[in-house]
């Protein structure tokens, strides 16, 4: 087995690396306390081209492979988690359905600028009595002449107070479930469509995040995003491995940034005569990160690897999703204590590791959902 | 076989890196067996008798066109003397000027050519010494037969070495060669200290001072001390200070006896001359700072207490 | 107007570097990129090219290496890259490298050549003014600013006794300061056009070279250790008298 990036993976990496240091690293703390993408640096980002990364050429993409998709958002998350969730809500979620099922119009008027940076694009699916259990979501969807009007409120929805437009998941049938889940997509100025309350988080800090409510908003019948009425499970299916596993990416970035900074701090801090590097229960913590790190890097780029050859990973890309997770809050955790006291300062990563990792027990699928599935998934194979 | 020394004139004298140049050039020109020539260019040459006894020729080189200093004209003059004379070695006090004709020179003479020098010994051929990767490892050069130019750190060497018993002095006159870059405007930067790359005393301050009103302590330490003020590249990048004074990587290399710094970490590891100082001595609030590892003294304290309570000291012995 | 621009591939700053026991030889951690003022070089040289028209080529020598460093610039917007690459620059000196870059710029003819004002890894700046006088081009070293006029090009750059401003005739040789320009990040598109690029490649021979003798490294060593710091704690006053006195005294530098 041939573990190694090839040529062109690693240049890309090298070059994400070294745009993440010189542009977003010396943003971070601004970001984080101002709770604001800053305009600028979301433009000059932009503006590099990165968006388009897994859409074709022909839209100003790299047509990139899983592998190198999870290495950018790696590197993105390993500055700002913040900042790597408004990017990558535009790069996938926000308009992956108006990619595959968009009609020509829309994608003019939504996709190439979202691509761009000019437009901001989300996804909503959560609701307040609805987050894990999509088959009850009360977001309706009304046929009605020339198309159709939603009536419901969003909630949790990242980008969602400051979007141009957005993906909204509503069902045409409560009683149907899941079968009667729909992708509409809605733009921002359409009567009856505003944002709603905002919320405040503990960390991921950065895009805005809050309410969208729709209140009988019309939408003509392109604006049904897909093949079929009904089908917006199956469709959300065709992203979820990547989903999973560009969470689990996002996670191992994180660590990294505070197993790095955790790893400096012992190797500097001076107790007792010596670096508490030098002290078996600090080696220990780094021990135990460090392998976490690699088996955790282990089964995401395994598991991008498996979604490139075209294969259907569920149940590895949950397993690689809560992994990850799981070893980032450890690392984050472990971080603050072996930063002592200062652990608890605000003037220092480690609080803000520690905020921000908490984020991964409920993106991209709470965690509860993710191994409740794995464990489902298990059971039923023979 | 003969060490040549090329001469800068400075404030009726010669640059201090020029003496301790000759200086070196004489301790080794016993064993190497042969004279050591200083040369000095154009209006350098103006304060030639001052060197008397630094070397056992000197040649100044003439010519109206050589000046005020020009590239083009000096590397003509230069070139043309050193071509003649073959000299075994050919010293040069780092600056603008070595930078700007050593390398030239090294092509059109197909010399070999060194630069960021700090050590030069003798051992039946030139041994010559720099720092590599940043100071991250020292490289030694045996120099060849031929002509080798190269270019030393000021404070390399001491200058006390013997004076020769006697000097011939003697002109050359140099064919005239057209100066290609035009000078429009020159502004000189307006300073009564030495330059931060010559100083032999340098106070460097950080973030750690707090306050771009506190970069005046390192002024009154620099100003009792004789020496030069540097800042960190975090104070250039905070907008205190021009990147003039930067030191470090991107910025002047310095090479004092006495460094002194204060309001810096050490956290990120820089050589800011502190590679090459001979004393270095740091000053911090906190015990702990990494800076500390890479001091001969150090003062645990406020640095806005601290550098003026030394600038006094420093002034009551002088005194 | 073509313009060139001479880069070198050095190790990152953070690479580290072990000598090895009894220092005849120097390990490098192989993490390698664009050196820092040659970057600030190719801003320049595509801000020219803005300004003026014509294309930007990236060159550099040496022994396997290269690739880096004018992939990089390729990402940024240079329009094509040339290598000398030959086992026999491995360990050459400055003026055999820079006899290299002569000889292709001198097969390529250039209006402009540009260039950083030193290495990270050597500081020698050597290179520049070298290829220039092998060209017999003008050159003005550390330029921190450049405005292009027809035929002609007005520079300033900082020296031991002030700023200049200064006008050289094209073509000519210009080495970069900090502050002549901040280079861009690479957009996708050209690392994708980086990524992909195969520069053409030359050895000595086929420029009518000869093989160079390698310099004649003595050895090396690591960086002075320095005995454990001596600190001081007290009053500010007590402390100051009793560093001068140990300045004076025992370090004698007072």
């Amino acid at each position: 087995m041939d573990f190694r990036l090839t040529e062109e993976q690693e240049f890309f990496r090298t070059a994400v690396a070294d745009t993440v240091d010189r542009l977003i690293l010396p943003r971070v703390a601004e970001i984080d306390e101002a709770d604001a993408i800053p305009a600028d640096l979301w433009r000059e980002f932009t503006g590099l081209g990165y968006l388009g990364l897994r859409y074709p050429e022909e839209l100003g993409g790299m047509n990139a492979d899983p592998v190198t998709c999870m290495l950018f958002y790696e590197e993105l998350a390993r500055g700002s988690v913040g900042f790597a969730q408004a990017v990558i809500m535009n790069m996938l979620m926000g308009t992956h359905f108006l990619y595959r099922f968009g009609s020509p119009a829309l994608r003019e008027r939504c996709l190439l600028p979202a691509l761009r940076g000019d437009k901001i694009a989300t996804m909503c699916f959560t609701e307040d009595q609805s987050g894990s259990d999509l088959a009850s979501t009360r977001t309706l969807a009304q046929k009605v002449d020339g198309g159709w009007v939603l009536t419901g409120t969003k909630n949790w929805i990242t980008n969602g107070p400051t979007a141009d437009f957005a993906t909204v998941l509503a069902t045409t049938d409560p009683a149907k479930g899941m079968k009667a889940l729909n992708f509409f997509l809605v733009e921002k100025g359409t009567a009856g469509f505003r944002p709603g309350q905002l919320l405040h988080k503990l960390g991921a800090r950065g895009p805005a995040c809050g309410e969208l409510v729709l209140e009988e908003v019309f939408v003509p019948e392109e604006n049904l995003l897909g093949e079929e009425p009904g089908k917006g499970v199956a469709y959300l299916g065709e992203i979820l491995n990547e989903v999973r596993c560009m969470t689990g990416a996002m996670a191992l970035g994180m660590a990294r940034t505070a197993y790095a900074d955790g790893l400096e701090y012992a190797r500097k801090r001076q107790a007792f005569g010596k670096p508490i590097g030098e002290y078996q229960l600090i080696r220990a913590k780094i021990a135990q990160m460090a392998t976490d790190l690699e088996a955790a890097r282990l089964m995401v780029y395994w598991v991008a690897w498996m979604i490139g050859q075209g294969q259907n990973p569920r149940k590895e890309a949950a397993m690689a999703k809560m992994f990850a997770t799981e070893a980032c809050l450890k690392v984050a955790d472990e971080v603050t204590r072996i930063y002592g006291a200062n652990g608890f300062a605000s003037e220092y990563g480690p609080q803000r590791y520690f905020r921000d990792a908490r984020f991964l027990l409920y993106g991209g699928g709470t965690h509860e959902i993710i191994q409740d599935f794995v464990g489902r998934e298990i059971i039923r194979e023979r | 076989m003969s060490i040549w020394v090329l001469c800068e004139a400075r404030a009726g004298g010669y640059r201090p890196a020029t003496l301790e140049l000759l200086s070196q050039a004489r301790r080794l020109a016993a064993a190497a067996g042969g004279p050591v020539v200083a040369v000095a260019v154009g209006d350098d040459a103006g304060a030639a008798q001052a060197l008397e006894g630094a070397a056992h020729r000197v040649v100044t080189v003439q010519g109206g066109h050589l000046s005020p200093y020009a590239a083009d004209p000096w590397v003509g003059a230069l070139g043309d003397v050193l071509a003649a004379e073959a000299p075994r070695l050919v010293l040069f006090g780092e600056g603008t000027r070595s930078r700007e004709l050593l390398p030239r020179l090294a092509a059109r003479l197909g010399a070999a050519a060194f630069t960021n020098a700090l050590g030069l010994e003798w051992d039946g051929g030139f041994l010559l010494t720099r720092p590599v990767y940043g100071g991250k490892a020292y490289q030694t050069i045996r120099c060849g037969e031929g002509t080798c130019l190269a270019a030393f750190r000021p404070n390399s060497f001491d200058g006390g070495a013997a004076p020769v018993p006697e000097t011939a002095f003697g002109e050359v006159q140099a064919a005239a060669v057209p100066n290609r870059v035009e000078v429009l405007e020159q502004l000189p930067r307006e300073s009564r200290r030495v330059p931060l790359t010559e100083a032999s005393q340098v106070v460097t301050g950080g973030r750690g001072l707090r306050a771009p009103e506190n970069l005046a302590l390192l002024e009154d330490l620099a100003d009792a001390l004789g020496g030069a003020v540097g800042v960190s590249r975090a104070v250039v990048d905070a907008g205190w200070a021009d990147h003039a004074i930067q030191v470090g990587k991107s910025g002047k290399t310095v090479s004092p006896a006495l460094y002194v710094v204060a309001g810096v970490s050490g956290a990120v590891h820089h050589t800011m001359g502190m590679d090459t100082a001979k004393v270095v001595v740091a000053i911090n609030t906190d015990p702990k700072a990494p800076i500390f590892a890479y001091a001969d003294y150090g003062v645990v304290g406020d640095a806005l207490q601290v550098l003026p309570a030394l600038t006094a000291a420093v002034r009551k012995t002088a005194g | 107007m073509k313009i060139a621009v001479l880069v070198k591939e050095v190790p990152d700053l953070e690479a580290l570097v072990k000598v090895a026991e009894g220092g005849a030889s120097v390990e490098v951690e192989k993490k390698r990129c664009l050196s820092f003022f040659d970057e600030i070089a190719v801003e320049a040289a595509l801000r020219a090219k803005a300004a003026r028209g014509g294309s930007v080529v990236a060159i550099s020598a040496g022994a396997g290496t290269g690739v880096e460093a004018v992939r990089r610039a390729l990402a940024m917007g240079a329009d094509g890259a040339l290598l000398v690459d030959d086992p026999a620059l491995g360990g050459a000196d400055s003026l055999a490298v820079a006899r290299a870059l002569a000889a292709l710029c001198r097969r390529e003819g250039f209006d402009l050549v540009l260039a950083g004002r030193q290495a990270t890894d050597d500081e020698a700046g050597l290179i520049g003014p070298m290829v220039a006088e092998l060209l017999g081009l003008p050159c003005v070293i550390g330029v921190t600013a450049l405005e292009l006029e027809d035929g002609a090009a007005r520079v300033s750059r900082e020296t031991d006794r002030g700023t200049e401003v200064l006008r050289t005739p094209l073509p000519a040789l210009l080495t970069a300061e900090k502050g002549l320009a901040e280079p861009r990040v690479p957009q996708v598109m050209g690392l994708m056009k980086a990524m992909r690029a195969q520069p053409p490649k030359v050895t000595l021979a086929e420029l009518g070279l000869e093989a160079p003798a390698p310099t004649p490294v003595a050895g090396y060593r690591g960086p002075a250790k320095r005995p454990p710091v001596k600190l001081l704690e007290g009053e500010p006053a007590t402390v100051a008298a009793e560093l001068v006195k140990s300045l004076r005294e025992e370090a004698r530098v007072l």
